[in-house]
């Protein structure tokens, strides 16, 4: 796969470095107590712990299907990197939530270099919603609405949806996670849902 | 509350999404791959992925042709068996020096056997060394061990506790320079600082888990696979830091209270110090 191409020494670092590169410069001597520094979580126990989390979370910001294994692996590595940034009495899955957004932005924008815009882990038909008598292939329709509609959104609007809504971090964590204003970010949150709103309906009407 | 505000449609919507499923095991066991390729030691296999008897794989310094590479057995004997060794990322290729990558592993959840392979500067001999180190998979290699051992190696650390204090772990050389890697006069480049501070992070990862889960003996085992491959290393402090708490773990009270003396004078103001005084029972 293409994390073990010619070089990756050096592709890695670069990709993760630019993918994360908010914390260095403003942490440059990370000071935490001696006992959240003996007591964090190793890089194998985040791994096995929120590996599948953080895929999802590249997923729903629109990572493509075929460079979600290399996206992933970017994510760990900058975790790996900043763990000794990283502050043990705060919870972990905001963190990483970051770390995903600042890599996720790094794969979309390397997408759109290469000209392809539209995701494909997204289904081009819209999903046809009626109801069935299969409940999993209900929810199964629904997941697939929801990408559609988050590629309707610009990538920052997706990003607050994508940790606030879906996935359930609060806004105080989101925007510790992204370095963001939260006043900016409500305001972001309600604009990206009266979009998505609007994109969903469209979709809906779409498929009718 | 903004929470509030979400009508209820999105929500039927986003508990869908929600429940989305896992990524399949594949998925997950290649990126696993990759970044252990990335980083080292600093990950150990997944779970379910099938291993030879003791050992799982250790890294081979993919750098330069010069050195040998070291391999520490663990404290309750046996030979360290070395499965896939594929590591190229982590190493560094600084004109036939520099430490070539490390990783660390053995099982080192069960404290069996842990296996470093450090590639060294110029000749400095290393004490035991991988009798291969391709990247075979799953195959295990018996080790060599050489008599000559390296000026930071610390063999009472691994064995029965000694009668004394053992000596300083190094000689420090004075302190003309400024960049912590010994081996070239060539300053290195960032990259190369990088792989080199992520192979010893992995190690010292290694060791933190082993003392959070109270296993002292494997904590030393990749300590002193510190030691040995990164005596200069950016992270001494921390290393050091982390022995007298293993040396505490394992009751080993005489060292640990020697070893933190040292640390104590050498960094009075550590941030570590406060734990470095409390594992040592001052």
């Amino acid at each position: 796969m293409g994390s073990s191409d010619t070089d990756p020494a050096g592709h890695r670092q670069s990709a993760g470095v630019q993918a994360a590169p908010a914390p260095a410069a403003r942490a440059p001597a990370p000071v935490v107590t001696p006992a959240a520094a003996l007591t964090r979580p190793t890089l194998p126990e985040i791994y096995e712990a929120h590996f599948g989390t953080v895929w999802n979370t590249l997923k729903r910001l629109g990572v493509w299907e075929r460079d979600l294994e290399d996206a992933a692996h970017d994510v760990f590595l900058v975790v790996h990197r900043r763990l000794c940034d990283y502050d043990a009495s705060r919870p972990i899955k905001p963190w990483l939530a970051g770390i995903a957004a600042r890599v996720a932005s790094e794969f979309r924008r390397r997408a759109q270099h290469r000209r392809e815009v539209v995701s494909d882990t997204v289904d081009e038909r819209a999903p046809d919603l009626a109801p069935s008598a299969d409940a999993a292939l209900d929810d199964k329709r629904r997941r697939a609405l929801v990408l559609r509609g988050l590629e309707r959104l610009d990538f920052e609007r997706r990003t607050v949806l994508v940790l606030h809504d879906i996935e359930g971090h609060s806004m105080p964590e989101i925007a510790a996670a992204l370095e963001e204003n939260i006043n900016t970010l409500y305001a972001r949150l309600r604009a990206a849902r009266q979009q998505f709103a609007a994109a969903v309906v469209a979709l809906k009407g779409g498929a009718s | 509350m903004i929470d509030d505000d979400l009508p209820s449609d999105l929500r039927e919507l986003f508990d869908a999404e929600r429940a989305r499923d896992a990524p399949a095991p594949a998925q997950k066991a290649r990126v696993h791959h990759a970044l252990a390729a990335s980083v080292g030691g600093a990950l150990l296999p997944p779970a379910g992925t099938p291993l030879d008897g003791a050992g799982i794989g250790a890294a081979a310094g993919a750098g330069s042709g010069a050195g040998g590479a070291a391999a520490l057995k663990a404290a309750g004997g046996g030979v360290a068996k070395v499965g896939a060794a594929k590591l190229a990322a982590a190493s560094v290729a600084s004109g036939g020096a520099a430490a070539g990558g490390a990783a660390a592993g053995g099982a080192l959840g069960k404290g069996l056997a842990i296996a470093l392979a450090v590639t060294m500067a110029g000749s400095t001999a290393t004490g035991v060394y991988l009798a291969q180190s391709d990247d075979q998979p799953s195959t295990s290699h018996e080790l060599r061990v050489d008599t000559e051992v390296p000026p930071s190696f610390d063999p009472s650390l691994l064995g029965a506790p000694p009668p004394r204090v053992e000596p300083p772990p190094r000689v420090e050389p004075p302190p003309p320079r400024v960049e912590p890697p010994p081996p070239p006069p060539v300053e290195p480049t960032p990259a190369e600082r990088a792989a080199r501070l992520a192979a010893e992070r992995g190690l010292l990862d290694e060791a933190r888990g082993a003392v959070a889960r109270g296993d002292g003996s494997t904590a030393l085992i990749a300590l002193e696979a510190h030691r040995a491959g990164f005596a200069d290393g950016q992270l001494v402090e921390e290393r050091e830091a982390l022995t007298v708490l293993a040396l505490a773990k394992l009751e080993r009270r005489d060292e640990a209270q020697a070893k933190a003396q040292r640390f104590l004078a050498r960094w009075p103001t550590s941030l570590f110090a406060g734990a470095v005084r409390q594992a040592a029972g001052e």
